[in-house]
């Protein structure tokens, strides 16, 4: 077992071991997916859109440079900039170069997944520049030195009761002398601290949740509303996005913005959804940035088309498939050792971390399909987890035991015969284990099943044998 | 060295043509197809447009009085005001309408952005969208955008003539009254608020925590 191997089994060990982290799961869990089918149900046009949103995805992937292209051309005439990045420290780099220049010294940021992916918080703070999470619930895990372990609810592996300690502790120095523990006070504590941040802020950093080819915008979709005074006040506006996030038109948003809230959080429409096209118009315009610098970061991206993975570019971070993963609702975010958990980053995180740092990832499920069937733009989720499970196999990165039993497998199942004979024995032993309670208690080498739950007892005989029984008695 | 753009247009031209230069009519069929419209998939609205507007405003949590005529904005205001127990200290946007209304002189009018400190903010909205109870805003001098997030409670006025169906409507709209895209637009929708404490909704996050329109028949 290599050491990625390891390190995740430890942190999943430590996750179900956790009674704060289990009870913050069991509060969450079920309610984004019940809001989620009550707004589809709401909704009847809800198919036709996921299948619109699926092929405008697959159109742009197939053009992605002309897309590029053109949204790139559209930037530039409307005053901004635009900086390619082959790679994360690339990207992180751009905006660590573009910070320093302009003698900044503290950032907002609203919440960006593609800036949790290139390591940006590490790359500026190491520069000596403060940055400031702006999305309360990035805001609670930079407090708390952590990584965000959903990507649309960073904080929800959180309790109120540590989020009301985490404030007393951070907001103390900052004259707040009382501990809030009421929901309502903890998001007036942090919009009081917040406010001030806002307004000091040099540059505000955004991601991107598309990017429109047609007008040069980027647009966020919030529901705090952090995202726009990020965007709005400081002097200097940088959105970093993944390249796949253009798209063609604003009537195309469209179909994606009735996809995206529903699937997300189960609305209609988030708070707030802005289009940012370029700096403000000119400099008797009192607000609004007077710099507007696009940083596209590929990081894996462009080698992901083309392949048997292009889909996974379709992703529109809407985190359906990581409210609907069982797996998931088990072990919350952090256990996954990436920025992207759940069934969409257990196939992206080993396409742009590499197979062998995380080789557990693509096996951490249950192949159930419930991402799949909730995947807003029709990403086979599934298929894609297998096929690289495939490809693990392929390179001898799985762990030597499961490719070893599915060798035998396969040799059995090659030879229909032997496989009967072979499978006649131990059929007929847990039979004999189980025939009198019906269920069996204790199976040698499996106690990861009978430790938690009863193995039904198998009949005596395997199918094809009581097939053959029964063929034989109907033709007699 | 090649450079970031280069490499990256060659990694997906590699890809996508085997490495050829796309043609003119590759080009020319792309930038028809930005500029296509009528291709999406466009909600049914059943209801009437002003009344579903109000409806789906109000399920966002948003609070709705409908008037006739300009010279109700005030009394409209006041009367929010004074459910809300808010003082007569109001930052006030620009605007077709706004530009009309006599504010009471003893009240304390700030044509001005908008501070972390300010309560209330009285703004008007470029238009509406039923389909989702949207207000759009495309903010100007006198309408910046602070005035959209920074206060506590935002009174809209809105004239009901411009409500559109659908979001296709607006952009329409927007590039017809616009000869270049605006560079901000920003669509709300309900108030301001978090899920992120326990995944309960609490209002007020960062923006205002009460959003109250003013839709008028001019």
């Amino acid at each position: 077992m290599n050491a990625a191997s390891t390190e995740f089994r430890r942190r999943v060990r430590m996750a179900l071991a956790d009674d704060q982290l289990k009870q913050a799961m069991n509060r969450a869990k079920g309610g984004f997916v019940l809001k989620r089918q009550k707004a589809i149900a709401e909704f009847p046009e809800f198919h036709q859109m996921r299948d619109a949103a699926r092929d405008i995805k697959d159109h742009v992937l197939t053009n992605l440079d002309l897309y590029l292209e053109i949204y790139e051309k559209k930037v530039l005439e409307n005053g901004g900039e635009v900086h390619w990045a082959r790679t994360a420290e690339e990207a992180s780099s751009i905006v660590e170069d573009l910070c320093s220049k302009s003698g900044a010294r503290k950032i907002t940021k609203g919440k960006s997944m593609v800036s949790e992916e290139i390591n940006l918080n590490e790359k500026l703070e190491k520069s000596g520049i403060q940055v400031i999470e702006t999305d309360l619930g990035e805001y609670i895990v930079q407090l708390a030195s952590e990584k965000p372990s959903h990507i649309i609810a960073p904080a929800v592996h959180k309790t109120r009761d540590q989020i009301s300690k985490l404030f007393y502790q951070h907001h103390k120095p900052l004259g707040y002398a009382n501990c809030v523990s009421e929901r309502k006070d903890i998001v007036q504590q942090a919009r009081s601290v917040l406010r001030n941040h806002f307004v000091e802020s040099d540059i505000g950093i955004t991601g991107a949740n598309f990017l429109i080819a047609e007008t040069g915008s980027s647009v966020i979709v919030t529901n705090e509303g952090n995202g726009d005074l990020t965007s709005t006040l400081p002097r200097m506006q940088i959105v970093v996005a993944g390249i796949e996030k253009v798209i063609p038109s604003l009537e195309d948003l469209s179909v994606f913005l009735r996809v995206l809230a529903r699937s997300a959080t189960g609305q209609e429409m988030s708070a707030y959804t802005s289009l940012y096209s370029g700096p403000r118009a000119d400099n008797t315009y009192e607000e609004g940035p007077e710099q507007y610098h696009v940083v596209l970061v590929d990081n894996g991206r462009s080698s992901m088309l083309g392949s048997e993975y292009q889909s996974m570019l379709r992703c529109i971070r809407c985190g359906a498939c990581l409210n609907h993963c069982t797996v998931y609702n088990a072990i919350g975010g952090h256990a996954y050792g990436s920025i992207y958990p759940g069934p969409m980053g257990s196939v992206l995180t080993p396409l742009i971390g590499g197979y062998e740092n995380n080789v557990d990832l693509p096996n951490a499920c249950t192949l159930n399909g419930l991402c799949k069937t909730s995947c807003p733009v029709h990403i086979p989720l599934p298929d894609l987890l297998r096929q690289h499970r495939t490809q693990q196999q392929r390179r001898k990165l799985s762990p030597f035991t499961g490719r070893l039993i599915f060798m035998i497998w396969v040799y059995l199942v090659r030879r229909p015969h032997f496989y009967q004979i072979v499978l006649a024995l131990p059929i007929w032993l847990l039979n004999r284990l189980g025939r009198q309670r019906g269920v069996i208690k204790w199976i040698p080498l499996a106690g990861g099943w009978t430790s938690s739950r009863d193995f039904p007892c198998p009949s005596a005989r395997t199918f094809q044998r009581e097939w053959r029984n029964q063929m034989r008695q109907f033709n007699d | 060295m090649i450079d970031a753009r280069s490499s990256l247009f060659t990694a997906l031209r590699t890809v996508l043509t085997g490495g050829e230069q796309r043609s003119a009519l590759a080009h020319r069929a792309i930038e028809d197809r930005v500029q296509s419209i009528g291709l999406s998939v466009r909600p049914r609205i059943t209801q009437n447009l002003v009344d579903q507007y109000c409806n789906k405003h109000i399920a966002v949590h948003g609070t709705v009085n409908r008037i006739i005529g300009l010279d109700n904005i005030v009394v409209a205001t006041e009367e929010y005001c004074s459910n809300q127990q808010l003082g007569k200290d109001l930052v006030v946007g620009g605007g077709t309408i706004l530009d009309k209304v006599i504010w009471p002189s003893e009240w304390s009018i700030h044509k001005r952005s908008a501070s972390v400190s300010d309560q209330t903010v009285v703004s008007e909205a470029y238009a509406g969208i039923a389909e989702t109870g949207t207000m759009v805003f495309i903010p100007t001098n006198e309408n910046p955008a602070s005035h959209i997030f920074l206060g506590t409670d935002h009174i809209v006025v809105l004239d009901s003539s411009l409500i559109v169906e659908c979001q296709e409507d607006l952009w329409r709209t927007i590039k017809s009254d616009y000869e270049v895209f605006p560079r901000a637009v920003n669509l709300v929708t309900g108030p301001s608020k978090t899920g992120d404490v326990e995944q309960t909704i609490e209002y007020g996050a960062h923006g205002p925590a009460r959003v109250h329109l003013v839709l008028i028949d001019v």
